[in-house]
């Protein structure tokens, strides 16, 4: 069974983002980049229904600059079989549709039966290729996916709703948006980092469509205000002046 | 006369030229060729191993086998046991060096030389020290029989090899005292009045007759002592000739180098007749010799074996430094890593299989085993070596690994939790008395899983996460590194490269709240001192013990190379840690790597000395705490035998003392956080932490007195969770020493 997997480079969960003082992105110096952890769902289950199948390719697509080369040679580690980067420049930017309409064009006339991605990216957290690509590839699309069965043309997925479970079964060839607990992502072994190294990764220079929504500003978030000891004489003393603040100060009794 | 202080050789059983000899020679031929050929066989297994070199240094090589396998300083760690070893293998070695002597004499050195050593005061103490050879050994035999039989330690599992072997031991040296006692009843204390007569008469018979007398045949001696005047009266004949024999050797004074011959002899000599004696002599002999050479061959088949095995298995031993794990060799081309079937062990590692004594040391040091976990390292290394022989017929037909059907090694042969039990805290290698090496072996199967199947518990796999990621396995951003020293008297060495040492501060001292009031403790420390130390902040990274330990090697790899280039690229010449873990890893694992040596120390070896020198100055006691028992971070103690100085620096802090944990040193017991168990959950038996602080709690300690960031962990946890918080403490000695030194 051949699938793709669309994966974007972002921020390590853990890393410190600073926006640029002119408030036109964020500082990438000293940051870390990793797999987008939702895409990553989607790399394993493309692996898995690959292993199930006993056959088939998984192909990982990316867009980004020259760096994510890292994340999909990280994605190839784990047992895809080969990288398509459609890249552009560092600081290059268009919005949600101009990314789907280059990812579709890659995407398009391969015959896969899936198409995984993340149900959002952990930087913009915008959420929307995976609907906009199977819009512009004409197909269905299930999202926020904690498990899929394929069974022939059809997959039966489990996606999460407000207070329970929704079941969904979609003709294939479909997209697929991966949520938490879809999987276990594996962890990649050392044959396979060695292997990932030699296995074909295209890079394509790509020019994306003027956007047609664009990011004004970017801010940091407003800073913490410290806390403060309470300091009294005993308890009782410590306690009285905890209510006085509360009450006089922060006005919340 | 001196000649007559001796004996015959084949007394009773046709003497120096009689077909006995010739049968004898035969037999052990034989033997010989038996013994040859299993140990070639065992040879062959073992080369059924991956290639290791193990033949450089000869000299430190051989003085092991002194200080290991003839001193037996090892084994003399634990006192019953190891005396009475002592007792037996020297016992024994005198038995075996003792007949060697006689070999020599009559087939070396009387043949191509006509010369004789054996015999006057060199036979008597002879006589004398194989004699009390004997005593001991079957002694010894008798005591290791109550020991196995019946008090019955768990460490020790009784096989039929190990009856065998004490009953066939047992038998040789009775029946050797049975031999001894009847030659002797026969000859020196003989109740015969004819070989008192015969010794009367042999003495008149001069030197050169005397000389000669034991070499020559029946016929000869007759032919010739009736030419000699002594013997005109009592002419010899074919049925006195015994009588020539064993008047020669009628002496009471050398029955006494003999004590125990000599007690036996005067046994046999009053409950039976000569002729009896005799006849009884001639059986027992041959019983004899047939149980050494049973003897001889069964060192190659059973628990005997380890007397050869485990002298090669020192004369092989590891001479690197012991904390540091062997290294994967060209990992970029190498096909697979670790180990997945016995036969991918190196020949070494195969070796130790065969090497093992079964003496279950290392088991009963082990905390895993102790905890109740299904890991014992005794158990690792004779399941192992089953697993080998079980694999090895089929190895010799060049059957391919994969297809060999056989138990699984990691899974079946031993079991997977057993692998992850390991805290890789040394206790077993350190305790071995025939220096096997039972965590590279586990280390080995971890590769595998780690390395080729990406397998392991979630809660590692997370950390290895976060040690790619971040540079740490907490998971906290690599940025933030340098955050807790932040307005303390250190710079980063981006700021000020001049310093006499690199603070290696590690990820606990970066990270855990706890831990980082130690690093604190140790820079104020280090600024009172007078001592410049500079760290890295965000541009220092894990040190990579936990991932190497862990099995990933590869991980392991990357992160000790960023840290050298790092180190490199400021000059870097000395380094010091807090952490024992960094400590080792920096110290006996970064030399591996390219450009990876620095002179490392760690705090207890750098604070001791600068207390010596007068520059740390501990005033006061602190807190009121007046007894500290030392706990022994396993990676400080065993891995770098770090044991005195930690005790030392608390000492030196006025009204301080050091007490004890019954485990202590190079047997104490590990706080359950080493090789990266500190990242996984632990849901098997009883927890070590609870285990270790319960120690401390029978003995009514109140404070311990830790020197690493896990123990410290660890034992805090211990504390609160058998609610003990209000009355018991745990206190790292940097914290200690800086409170002493009265530094807020
Ligand atoms: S290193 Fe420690 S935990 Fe591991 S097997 Fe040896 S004694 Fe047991
Ligand atoms: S491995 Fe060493 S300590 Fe353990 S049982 Fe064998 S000989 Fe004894």
């Amino acid at each position: 069974m051949n699938s793709a997997v669309i994966l974007k480079q972002v921020p390590d969960t853990e890393a410190l983002i600073k926006v640029k003082p002119d408030g036109t992105g964020i500082v990438k110096e000293g940051v870390k980049f990793v797999i987008n952890p939702y895409d990553e769902f989607g790399v394993e289950e493309a692996l898995k229904k690959k292993e199930a199948a006993g056959s088939g390719e998984v192909t990982i697509v990316s867009i980004g600059p020259d760096r994510s080369v890292e994340s999909i040679r990280t994605a190839l580690a784990m047992g895809a079989d080969k990288g398509v980067l459609l890249k552009i420049g560092e600081d290059e930017y268009s919005d949600a549709l101009a990314t789907a309409k280059a990812l579709a064009e890659e995407l398009k006339g391969k015959d896969y039966k899936i198409i995984f991605c993340g149900k959002q990216a952990i930087d913009d957290d915008m959420a929307q290729i995976g609907p906009m690509v199977a819009e512009l590839m004409g197909l269905p699309c299930v999202t926020v996916v904690t498990k899929v069965d394929v069974s022939g043309d059809k997959a039966v997925c489990s996606r999460e709703i407000e207070g329970g479970k929704e079941i969904v079964e979609v003709a294939l060839p479909a997209v697929i948006s991966c949520q938490k607990g879809l999987n276990e992502p594996r962890y990649a072994s050392l044959p396979g980092i060695m292997k990932a190294k030699k296995k074909p990764l295209d890079i394509k220079d790509t020019k994306l469509d003027a956007p047609k929504a664009t990011i004004d500003k970017w801010e940091n978030p407003p800073q913490r205000a410290a806390g403060r000891i309470i300091e009294g004489d005993d308890a009782a003393a410590k306690a009285a002046a905890l209510v006085k603040a509360l009450r006089q100060e922060a006005k919340v009794i | 006369m001196d000649y007559q202080i001796s004996r015959e050789v084949f007394f009773n059983l046709g003497g120096p030229h009689g077909v006995p000899r010739l049968i004898v020679y035969a037999i052990a031929l034989l033997v010989m060729a038996a013994f040859i050929y299993f140990l070639v066989k065992k040879i062959k297994v073992w080369r059924l191993g991956q290639p290791e070199k193990r033949t450089d240094k000869i000299v430190t090589r051989l003085w092991g086998i002194v200080e290991f396998v003839f001193l037996q300083i090892r084994i003399l760690k634990e006192k019953l046991p190891g005396i009475t070893h002592l007792f037996l293998f020297w016992g024994f070695g005198v038995l075996f060096v003792g007949t060697a002597l006689i070999v020599i004499q009559e087939d070396f050195t009387l043949l191509l030389f006509d010369a004789r050593f054996w015999y006057g005061a060199f036979y008597k103490w002879y006589s004398l020290a194989l004699d009390l050879a004997g005593l001991f050994a079957l002694i010894a035999v008798i005591v290791f029989a109550v020991i196995r039989y019946i008090v019955k330690p768990e460490r020790l599992d009784n096989k039929p090899t190990d009856a065998i072997s004490l009953i066939l031991i047992f038998l040789i040296l009775i029946s050797g005292f049975i031999n001894e006692g009847l030659r002797m009843a026969a000859t020196e204390v003989s109740t015969n009045p004819k070989v008192a007569a015969m010794s009367e008469v042999l003495a008149g018979a001069g030197d050169e007759f005397l000389r000669e007398m034991p070499e020559l045949t029946d016929e000869q001696l007759i032919s010739k002592a009736n030419e000699n005047p002594a013997f005109t009266d009592t002419p010899i004949t074919e049925e006195n000739v015994y009588l020539v024999r064993n008047g020669y050797y009628y002496d009471n004074n050398l029955a006494m180098w003999s004590p125990v011959g000599l007690t036996l002899a005067r046994a046999f000599n009053s409950t039976m007749s000569e002729g009896g004696i005799l006849t009884f002599h001639k059986i027992n002999w041959w019983i004899h010799l047939l149980l050494a050479m049973t003897f001889v061959v069964y060192l190659m088949l059973g628990k005997l074996m380890h007397i050869i095995t485990s002298s090669l298995n020192v004369f092989f031993r590891k001479l690197e430094p012991k904390g540091a794990l062997k290294p994967i060799e060209d990992m970029e081309n190498a096909e697979s890593y670790g180990v997945a079937y016995s036969e991918q062990f190196t020949w070494k590692l195969l070796m130790d299989g065969d090497a093992c004594t079964h003496c279950g040391r290392c088991q009963d040091n082990c905390p895993a085993w102790l905890s109740d976990k299904p890991l014992s390292p005794k158990k690792i290394v004779n399941d192992t070596n089953d697993n080998l022989y079980e694999r090895a017929p089929q190895l010799f037909k060049k059957v391919a690994s994969e297809e060999i059907e056989s138990k699984a090694l990691i899974g079946e042969a031993n079991e997977l939790d057993a692998v992850w039990s390991c805290t890789t805290c040394l206790a077993c290698v350190e305790n071995c008395p025939v220096m096997i090496d039972q965590v590279q072996k586990i280390n080995e199967m971890r590769r595998y899983k780690v390395l080729m199947e990406g397998e392991m518990s979630k809660e590692l796999t997370a950390a290895m996460q976060n040690m790619e990621k971040n540079s740490n396995p907490y998971g906290f951003g690599f940025h933030e590194r340098g955050n807790w020293a932040e307005g303390l008297p250190i710079k980063t060495l981006a700021e000020d490269p001049d310093v006499e040492y690199l603070y290696y501060v590690g990820c606990a001292g970066s990270f855990d709240d706890r831990y980082k009031k130690v690093a604190t403790a140790f820079v104020k420390i280090m600024a009172q001192a007078g001592v410049k130390v500079g760290m890295l902040g965000q541009e220092e990274g894990c040190c990579g013990d936990s991932a190497r330990r862990a099995g990933n090697e590869y991980l392991f790899a990357t992160l000790a190379q960023t840290n050298i280039e790092t180190f490199k690229s400021y000059n870097v010449k000395k380094i010091v840690t807090t952490c024992p873990h960094g400590y080792n890893c920096l110290k006996n694992e970064y030399p591996q790597l390219e450009g990876g040596k620095f002179e490392v120390y760690h705090f207890t070896e750098l604070v001791l000395d600068l207390i010596k020198k007068g520059r740390i100055k501990l005033n006061k006691s602190v807190d009121g705490i007046k007894e500290v028992a030392y706990h022994d971070s396993c990676f400080l103690g065993r891995y770098n035998d770090l044991y005195n100085q930690p005790r030392e620096i608390i000492k030196s802090i006025p009204g301080t003392k050091v007490v004890e944990f019954t485990r202590n040193k190079s047997k104490s017991y590990c706080c359950g956080a080493g090789g990266a168990r500190m990242w996984m959950e632990e849901t098997i038996g009883k927890r070590i932490n609870h285990v270790r602080t319960q120690d401390a709690i029978d003995k009514e300690y109140k404070t311990i007195g830790t020197a690493c960031p896990f123990c410290l962990t660890m034992l805090s946890d211990g504390i609160k969770e058998l609610g003990k918080e209000e009355s018991m403490q745990t206190i790292d000695i940097l914290e200690m020493v800086m409170k002493s030194m009265d530094i807020k």
